[in-house]
């Protein structure tokens, strides 16, 4: 080997080098009481938070780029952890921040970021998850859950716990399975797809997106559904006891339940379809400008 | 250019203002916090954070490791036409093509509705130059989404002015907007930079 | 015998991030006023302006070695209330917290109770809770503490156009509901 294809091969060396030297490993701990609130904030990267049977907070950050900065602030009741490129200029490179975080079983959780994917495992305090354009993947027991992400997909698993999941897309999908009690989800153009059993509120809209659920309803449960130009499609488990309320301005209406729609009125556009199942109780409302609409048993 | 119409300073004359700044300042709270916050302080077993130790040597190694890295990389990729790398993560005019939707003459979106929006917007532009080209291009497909829905409630609205219905969806719609700049404003938002 | 000298901030800050909690109970007890003063008028809730006084000097403490001196210790305070009150208001606790306004700015019903006389303190501070949280926030800042324009938009994360736009409309709307002018 020649000293000229040495140094080229030293060269490229270093070069695929260079960015391992630039990575830190920080590691930082915090006692903080059961049900203390954790704050994480991300740009690019990764956030993953896992439960564990300690009054502590561990984190472990993984930065790629030694341009970030990390911050970790610490009382009993409130822990916050952030990275930062205090310059604001991330480069062609995408250096990431991974960060892994344990948190006590009962602590209140807020993650928020830009670019990195949120997932969270067995917390069972509340939680309120938001990224631009991340992927959010958490677990429902009996706390709040909100889970947000403009362009990245949303999925909310539930546990067998009573939950109020909410779910907000603008492009990305939904998806929530397993998941008792309350459901509210918000989407543009994205999807909504949900599986939920003992249902007592159910609240969920798009503007283009098609929204698929699946539910099992109590006796006084509350559905709203709403879409002005996607597709609107309800399956209810048996036994059907529900006062159904549906309105289009021009889209159809698919009923497997037997009424027919019928014409608002004969001096404005629009079809709408009101009628009792089995002895009523449910309230069942189901809207859309021009998205088509789909009722039916399972 | 600001089209408010007051200039740097408040004009001096305000009177709700003036009296605003006629408020006491201080503000007892109803109890003395004291205890407790000594109590917190000490249960954490806080003193106040260290400042971070800098080992200089260290610092200059890194330094010779970087520059002499940089060097070498410079002379294998170099290329007389190749600028600084590019900052992807910043395109300071990319914010300034975005159209808030527009809400027809049908739709009774208020004005104070409109102006709670747009006291948003420049923010959200701001945040928005910031962002990945892809994330850039999906939320413009969004606002597109958006407009298209609100031109369609609009003219459905133009047949059927007192359909609830059709009111509700256009209140839909104009709140996604608000939520959809206020989550990219807010996203990475730093809880603690600004101490 | 002469009177006891008062230790600047300066001098109670060096000790205090030496830990000597007596100085920083000293601090805490010069500027209690104005932070709590300023919680309770960002959040309209004394419930919460007391929990957020008191997370606002743990912090402090912890953040004490931060302090560089290039703003006053006030503002330095200041500041660490802002962040204290802005993360509430953003937590799923304080998303639950009744408001008067729902965080898009649309406000809720306000009802004037009889005629606001302009002149009173308690009006004005009526007025200024019943405002959405935006606009309170630079009422509060630069209209009760002074704060520049470009100070306060700096403390609160925003631009400065946000924050005149802000102001704009505060003082539109606390005209409106102090009677003083019709309702556009």
């Amino acid at each position: 080997m020649n000293i000229r294809n040495s140094w080229l091969a030293a060269a490229i060396l270093a070069v695929i080098a260079a960015p391992a030297a630039a990575q830190q490993t920080i590691t930082k701990r915090a006692n903080v009481s059961a049900d203390a609130t954790i704050e994480v904030s991300n740009v690019q990267g990764s956030v993953r938070v896992s439960a564990w049977d300690k009054n502590e907070v561990e984190l472990v950050a993984v930065l790629e780029s030694d341009k970030d900065k990390l911050e970790f602030e610490a009382t009993a009741r409130i822990v916050r952890i952030e990275v930062d490129r205090p310059d604001g200029k991330y480069g062609r490179n995408r250096e990431e921040a991974h960060l892994t975080v344990k948190v006590p079983r009962g602590a209140r959780l807020i993650v928020d970021t830009v670019s990195a994917d949120i997932a969270v495992a067995e917390v069972r305090g509340e939680q309120d998850l938001e990224s631009v354009s991340g992927a959010v993947g958490t677990q429902a027991y009996d706390a709040p859950v909100k889970a947000a992400s403009v362009s990245g997909d949303v999925t909310v698993t539930g546990t067998g716990g009573k939950a109020a999941v909410k779910t907000e897309n603008v492009s990305g999908t939904a998806t929530v399975t397993g998941v008792r009690g309350s459901l509210e989800g918000e989407v543009v153009s994205g999807e909504i797809h949900a599986t939920i059993a003992a249902a007592d509120n159910i609240d969920v809209s798009s503007v283009s997106g098609n929204i698929t659920v699946d539910a099992e309803l109590t006796s006084t449960a509350s559905v709203d559904m709403e879409s002005v130009s996607g597709a609107i499609t309800l399956k209810i488990k048996p036994p059907v006891n529900a006062d159904f309320d549906i309105e289009s301005f021009s889209g159809d209406i698919d009923n497997c339940f037997g009424p027919k729609a019928r014409d608002t009125s004969k001096f404005t556009p629009g079809s709408e379809l009101s009628f009792t199942q089995g002895s009523g109780g449910a309230r069942i409302e189901l809207q859309t400008l021009s998205g088509e609409i789909n009722i039916c048993d399972r | 250019m600001s089209t408010l119409p007051f200039g740097p300073r408040n004009p001096p004359e305000d009177p709700l203002l003036a009296k605003a700044a006629e408020l006491p300042k201080d503000v007892a709270p109803p109890r003395d916090l004291w205890p407790a916050i000594a109590a917190r302080i000490a249960k954490a077993g806080d003193a106040p954070a260290k400042p971070a130790f800098r080992w200089p040597l260290a610092l200059a190694a890194a330094f010779l490791v970087a520059s002499v890295s940089a060097l070498m990389t410079w002379s294998l990729v170099r290329d007389p036409q190749q600028a600084e790398p590019a900052v992807i993560a910043e395109a300071p005019t990319a914010g300034a093509d975005i159209v808030p939707v527009r809400y027809g003459p049908n739709s009774g979106v208020s004005a104070a509705e409109l102006a709670a929006r747009d006291a948003l917007l420049g923010e959200f532009k701001s945040a928005f130059a910031t962002l990945r080209p892809e994330t850039r291009e999906a939320i413009q497909k969004n606002l597109a989404v958006m407009q298209a829905a609100a031109d369609e409630i609009d003219a459905a609205l133009a047949k059927d002015p007192a359909s609830g219905m059709l009111q509700g969806m256009l209140a839909g719609t104009y709140k996604q907007e608000l939520n959809l700049y206020s989550t990219v404003v807010t996203a990475g938002d730093g809880l603690t930079r600004r101490t | 015998m002469p009177a006891p000298q008062v230790d600047s901030s300066a001098e109670l800050v060096r000790r205090a991030c030496r830990g000597d909690m007596g100085a920083f109970e000293d601090l805490y007890r010069q500027h209690i006023g104005r932070v709590y003063g300023l919680c309770l008028r960002m959040t309209g809730r004394p419930e919460s302006a007391e929990d957020l006084a008191q997370d606002t000097f743990v912090s402090a403490w912890r953040s004490l070695p931060g302090y560089e001196g290039r703003s006053s210790f006030s503002t330095w305070l200041h500041r660490i209330a802002v962040n204290t009150v802005l993360a509430r208001r953003r937590s799923p606790q304080g998303r639950n917290e009744i408001s008067m306004t729902d965080d898009s700015g649309e406000q809720m019903d306000f009802e004037a109770e009889g005629r606001m006389d302009e002149a009173t303190p308690i009006d004005v501070e009526r007025a200024i809770a019943s405002l959405p949280p935006g606009a309170r926030d630079i009422v509060v800042l630069h209209g009760i503490y002074g704060y520049s324009h470009e100070e306060a938009a700096e403390m609160l994360g925003v631009a400065v156009g946000t924050c005149k736009a802000q102001l704009h409309r505060a003082r539109h709307l606390m005209r409106t509901r102090m009677g003083t002018e019709q309702a556009t």
